[in-house]
């Protein structure tokens, strides 16, 4: 395999860990009107995401970043023709995390409600603006020989943009629900258990839909493999959370993602941008790729500290595995720091 | 990408980060008001103050004297 199919699969497999964990706490976050009317469920709703959802966004960094560093080209051409969405979407993700800050930093009723809107309205802008880039950089951007877009501010939100923020919200959705379900205890787990189970089948529609389109469009038998693959875990899924087997079905649900984003990806190689103006605009790796030599410093300073980020981040949610109850959390500290 | 659209998002940054600006320091200048200690709570030497806005507190000294059930480190 060369340099820049591994910088490719290491983009991809970035934006499916992003994905699959901050999936869960934008879901989360998203519930909190629907689940968390009480006050004793959205403090367990929040302390459930409270010591993740940092470490989850990361991930999004990392995949940014390793866009930027191995494909500039790719960088270059998706960014500024989402220029004004992906600014909305840094607000959604900057007005989250301030709101995850302040909210227990006061305490009336006023001030606990409105950071509590934010933090679901800024996880709604996000989990819609992310996917839609994602939608658009695999099924199109109306991008010119040169990959700049053609049309105004908001040319690149068409149809595939939102089929991918549609695709990414209802995901997430129901990944956060089934985290819930796994991880409380008492009525809410019953209430999240609820909404997964309704919403499952649903919910991945528009993700299996997004793939089967990129499959159609230059798929091989591997990407159409894939896809049922997605479509079965999402019945897995479904049949497990409706028997009360939380962990299997959160699996589950997390391996449909994984199918789906590989399909996805897999289907795209070796095109980062296609253009929906004329194929022959396409953006590809070989276009958007740095130098071999840059690559291999990559990969190098990767190699190494790849397995020190894993680790920590499996350590943390190690830490954290305990379900958590809406029983006061005095003791909760000794667990978590032991 | 236009001139309108590095203009757009340069103003709506500054803006944001503006108003975040604002209550941050309002915060500040309020946790700072508040002192070290805070009457009844004789926190033990090191602790932080009540109500403190830092997420980091090993074992959420300040737990038991919140209004709500939440400890300041697990939101």
């Amino acid at each position: 395999m060369d340099l820049q199919t591994l910088w490719f699969a290491a983009v991809a497999v970035l934006w499916t860990g992003f994905l699959l964990l901050e999936g869960f706490d934008f879901g989360v976050a998203a519930l909190l009107p629907v689940l968390g009317r009480r006050t004793q469920d959205r403090h367990l709703m929040l302390r459930s995401i409270g010591p993740l959802w940092d470490g989850n966004e990361v991930w999004l960094i990392t995949a940014v970043g390793a866009v930027f560093a191995a494909f500039p080209g790719w960088y270059a051409t998706w960014l500024p023709a989402l220029y004004l969405p992906f600014v909305l979407v840094l607000f959604g993700l900057i007005i989250r995390a301030v709101a995850f800050e302040w909210r227990h930093s006061h305490h009336t009723p006023a001030w606990d409600a409105s950071w509590t809107w934010v933090i679901t309205t800024g996880s709604l802008i996000a989990a819609l603006g992310i996917g839609a880039a994602l939608g658009a950089t695999t099924l199109g951007l109306p991008i010119d020989a040169d990959g700049n877009r053609l049309g105004g501010a908001f040319a690149g939100v068409g149809w595939p943009a939102v089929l991918g923020g549609v695709a990414v919200l209802a995901f997430s959705l129901v990944h956060g629900a089934m985290f819930l379900a796994l991880k409380t205890d008492g009525p809410l787990r019953a209430a999240a258990g609820t909404v997964a189970r309704r919403w499952a089948p649903v919910a991945a529609v528009p993700l299996l839909l997004w793939a089967g389109l990129v499959h159609l469009r230059s798929g091989t038998a591997i990407t159409a493999a894939l896809w049922v693959v997605a479509a079965l875990a999402v019945l897995v899924a479904w049949a497990r959370i409706v028997v009360g087997r939380e962990g299997q079905a959160f699996a589950a649900w997390g391996a449909m993602l994984v199918a789906a984003a590989a399909t996805i990806f897999g289907a795209a190689y070796p095109v980062v941008v296609p253009s929906t103006i004329d194929a022959a605009f396409d953006v590809t790796i070989a276009d958007a790729s740095v130098s071999d030599y840059t690559l291999t410093v990559m990969t190098w300073a990767a190699g190494f500290g790849l397995p020190v980020v894993l680790g920590y981040q499996a350590w943390t949610y190690w830490v954290f595995r305990k379900r958590l109850t809406a029983e006061p959390a005095h003791e909760q500290p000794a667990e978590a720091h032991a | 990408m236009s001139a309108g659209e590095v203009w757009t998002s340069l103003i709506s940054l500054t803006l944001v980060y503006g108003a975040l600006a604002v209550v941050e320091l309002w915060l500040l200048t309020r946790f700072v008001r508040a002192g070290v200690t805070t009457g009844d709570g004789a926190p033990a030497p090191g602790s932080p103050p009540e109500g403190t806005p830092d997420d980091d507190v090993p074992g959420g000294a300040d737990g038991s004297t919140r209004d709500d059930d939440v400890l300041s480190f697990a939101y």
